[in-house]
């Protein structure tokens, strides 16, 4: 009796033990589950929509159509089948359940095309909202920069950055690019997470959460795409063209983002993920503080935000 | 009188010599057995080239297409990704339908004595074969095209070795002149040359679906003509329709999308009607709602033309424009949905056979159905986003494609075999093909759902560790549809060496169109006097 106490004990000192690391950890927030069945959690308003609408009626809808077709014809199968005594019969025509095959999917077309029109007017319209404080939204702070694919890796250029009562914070001259880390020097890094490889990048981008980031997106080259899965992000960067698109990061979703570049651009395609840091305002700002000054220094990429660093010593 | 013995020379059935036969062919049913021969042949090439891809992405790390260095070689898998699909779409799908059992079969069921322009037929096979060659040059010389089978510029005008996007420019404009000469070729003999009495609301419906296919290919094809003709310009002599600096690359995806998206529907109506043909024969009854299944083909064939750019939701166009393409794009899902229940209403009140053609027809209703569900949700445009160039894309137009126009083409083969060589395949092989088949192709393309929606990219050649699982189940669907396949061609070559041989009609009462009235395998010339044909005897 006394030793089944003492192991439970001991469970739960493990426990609160991995409990208290566990909240010295960054965060990985957004990356593909392993055996994941659906969409990655959701970060943005955009990807909440989404999901929201995949889970609520796309998803039942399309599913309940399947399933239905699919019992029916298993059911027309098992009826019909050739057996002693049965007839085919002639019929070749019936109006009504011509008319009702017909309309019946108009209606649940109908039924998806409302949502999905109000959804894509959200995405043109969100970002204005939010910053200005339409509709019942508390005014936002915003972000804007720069997004260039080039063959095979990111550059980020930060061009304004206004907090929510419209005070601007110089960002010039923080622009870098961000190549894929090699396994090695991912291993080597205590700050990293090892099992993040072909996702993880030398430099990261820095948003702040609550924040309405608009991403102006092009590339030097080739055809790219810039993705974040948990965003609901994507948008083709091509050259001599300047796409928009935007995020904002719930509060609460703070943390680590992997996307990977979404438009095949030749050899190392596969190889030019996008590695975004999520964190409050205050973070942000200090990192904005460090990272202009290194790259003043002559430094190619800022530094990991603090965190990273706070975390190997709580670990230490 | 020379003609009139010339004429009784004919009714004996008088073959040229084989050489002569083969290759310069203008008999209809020569050159149909000569295209289902190549695309046996290039399916296999096809099918290897995605066990190549699934067996470098079975578990995650670069193992076989590596480098001197021992870097990914990821030029390499972006050559074999396009060979793949430029094989599987110009040279195995459509060679299939059209030029296979469009051959065989059209001038068959209206009961004309062969195509209209029988030289331009034989023209038409024979310029796949150098188009292949310049199609296997391109993936070979200087590493190969690696741009995917879209060919956007830049990439494509930027390759290691230009050479390799010229030679496959020019295999699809041989491919291409090919495709618009069978057009022509299947649009006269459908209007001309059918039997008397054979009036076009009594024509089969496979006879409609090959008319409508050959529609949209004569107004697409040409609009891809032109758009890699440009691209072959910027490739080859520098110009700048499609580059960032005063020309534009997104136009050339608009035009490449006004050919790509008829394409899929000149590829899948012609399996709208093999299957229709096989679902009223084996459920012993007349197809049901047959105007609605014409005229909804029709109808596809029109939507067809105006969702082009529902392929091109990231690149930045106006969101009304979004907007309207979203709403273009649903609708296609009524004629369709048309479609499927009214084969199942053919099959509703029959006495349905199951021999292994009517297993094809089923099993493609079904999976059909799954890859059009999920074309509705990657129709919005906002949703898209999430989806747009993930794996769930790829497992949508397989389902559409390798469960549907690969289905009906297996579906085709088995129900038309006998007819077409006198002998008939062994009926358990056929039905352990299609189960093996059925089972493979689910294990592959399911799982590449969970795959998109957790956001792994296509065209990768390698991804990230937490989506070994379902990449795994993956490649051992292509190991299973694989071994399937070849099981085929043994099937294959064992029916055609030592099948059982059939009568004009092995199919019983429920085959009902004019192939089922003459011999199997039928004469060289048939209908010489041309059938009358009755008003209940038509589809």
């Amino acid at each position: 009796m006394v030793r089944i106490f003492k192991s439970i004990l001991l469970a739960l000192s493990v426990v609160a033990v991995a409990a208290t690391e566990a909240q010295a950890q960054v965060t990985v927030q957004g990356i593909p589950a392993e055996y994941g069945l659906s969409f990655q959690e959701p970060a943005t308003p955009i990807m909440e929509r989404a999901v929201g609408q995949f889970n609520v009626f796309i998803l039942p809808l399309m599913a309940a159509v399947t399933v239905f077709v699919l019992l029916l014809l298993l059911w027309t199968c098992w009826a019909f089948r050739e057996r002693d005594g049965h007839q085919a019969n002639n019929v070749t025509h019936n109006t009504t359940i011509e008319i009702v095959w017909t309309v019946v999917p108009i209606l649940i077309l109908v039924v998806m095309f409302v949502p999905a029109m109000r959804f894509l007017y959200y995405n043109e319209n969100g970002p204005d909202m939010l910053i200005n404080g339409e509709r019942g939204n508390d005014t936002h702070a915003e972000l804007v920069m720069q997004v260039t694919g080039n063959q095979w890796n990111w550059t980020y250029e930060y061009l304004l950055y206004r907090d929510e009562n419209g005070v601007e914070t110089d960002v010039s001259g923080l622009e870098f690019t961000a190549n894929m880390l090699p396994q090695d020097a991912l291993l080597s890094d205590p700050r990293r997470d090892g099992s993040l490889y072909k996702g993880e990048t030398d430099y990261h981008v820095v948003i702040p959460s609550n924040t309405v980031v608009r991403f102006n997106v092009t590339a030097s080259d080739v055809l790219h795409a810039f993705a974040m899965p948990a965003f609901g992000v994507k948008v083709d960067a091509i050259p001599g063209h300047m796409n928009n698109t935007w995020a904002l990061v719930n509060p609460g979703k703070e943390g680590l983002y992997i996307g990977q570049c979404s438009e095949i651009c030749g050899d190392r395609h596969s190889f030019m993920p996008i590695a975004i840091d999520a964190l409050p305002k205050d973070e942000f700002l200090a990192w904005v503080g460090t990272a202009k000054s290194e790259l003043e220094g002559g430094a190619i990429g800022p530094s990991l935000p603090a965190r990273y660093d706070n975390q190997v010593a709580a670990a230490n | 009188m020379a003609y009139a013995a010339d004429h009784a020379a004919d009714h004996h059935d008088h073959k040229p010599n084989p050489f002569w036969r083969w290759f310069g062919s203008t008999n209809h049913k020569d050159i149909g057995t000569l295209y289902l021969v190549f695309s046996v042949f290039t399916g296999i090439i096809g099918a290897a080239l995605s066990v190549v891809m699934r067996m470098e992405l079975s578990d995650p790390g670069v193992e076989f297409l590596v480098k001197e260095n021992g870097d990914p070689n990821g030029h390499f898998w972006n050559t074999i990704i396009t060979a793949h699909g430029v094989i599987m779409i110009f040279f195995v799908v459509m060679p299939a339908l059209i030029g296979g059992f469009g051959n065989w079969f059209v001038p068959l069921m209206i009961g004309a004595p062969d195509m209209a322009f029988p030289r331009m037929n034989n023209i038409s096979f024979w310029l796949l074969v150098p188009a292949l060659g310049f199609g296997i040059l391109s993936a070979v010389v200087g590493g190969g095209a690696g741009t995917g089978w879209t060919f956007y510029p830049p990439l494509s005008v930027m390759q290691p070795d230009k050479m390799s996007v010229s030679f496959a420019i020019f295999a699809l404009h041989m491919a291409g002149a090919s495709s618009i000469m069978g057009a022509i070729n299947f649009i006269t003999t459908i209007l001309n040359m059918r039997a008397p009495g054979m009036t076009l609301h009594r024509m089969p419906l496979f006879a409609w679906a090959m008319l409508v296919t050959a529609f949209l290919l004569l107004l697409a094809v040409p609009v891809l003509g032109g758009a890699i003709t440009m691209l072959l310009a910027d490739n080859a002599l520098g110009t700048c329709f499609f580059c960032a600096e005063g020309g534009d690359p997104v136009l050339f995806q608009h035009l490449f999308w006004f050919f790509g998206h008829p394409e899929v529907y000149i590829m899948i109506l012609p399996a709208f009607g093999i299957v229709s043909h096989v679902v009223s024969t084996f459920s012993r009854k007349p197809i049901f709602g047959y105007l609605g299944m014409a005229y909804a083909m029709v109808s596809i064939g029109f939507i067809g033309f105006v969702v082009w750019a529902h392929h091109m939701y990231t690149v930045g166009m106006p969101t009304n424009v979004q907007a309207y393409f979203t709403l273009a794009t649903m609708v296609i899902a009524v004629p369709t949905g048309i479609k499927i229940f009214s084969w199942i209403a053919t099959m509703w009140g029959g006495s349905i056979r199951f021999t292994t053609p009517m297993l094809w027809a089923v099993g493609f209703i079904f999976l059909f159905t799954l890859g059009g569900v999920t074309g509705v949700m990657l129709s919005m445009a906002q949703f898209d986003k999430t989806l747009h160039d993930t794996y769930f894309v790829v497992a949508h137009f397989h389902y559409v494609l390798s469960m549907g126009a690969v289905f009906a083409i297996f579906c085709g083969w088995y129900y038309w075999i006998g007819k077409m060589s006198g002998r008939q395949y062994p009926e358990w092989a056929g039905q352990l093909h299609f189960w093996t088949f059925f089972a493979g192709v689910n294990l592959i393309f399911f799982p590449q759902h969970f795959l998109g929606l957790q956001g792994m990219p296509r065209r990768y050649i390698d991804y990230l560790d937490t989506q070994a699982f379902y990449n795994a189940i993956s490649s051992w669907g292509a190991y299973l549809s694989f071994a399937s396949t070849l099981f085929f061609l043994g099937i294959a070559i064992y029916t055609l060496v030592a099948g059982r041989r059939v009568g004009d009609n092995y199919w019983g009462d429920g085959a009902t169109t004019l192939e089922w009235t003459v011999s199997s395998p039928p004469p060289f010339h048939t209908f010489d006097d041309l059938p009358q044909i009755e008003p209940e005897a038509a589809h």
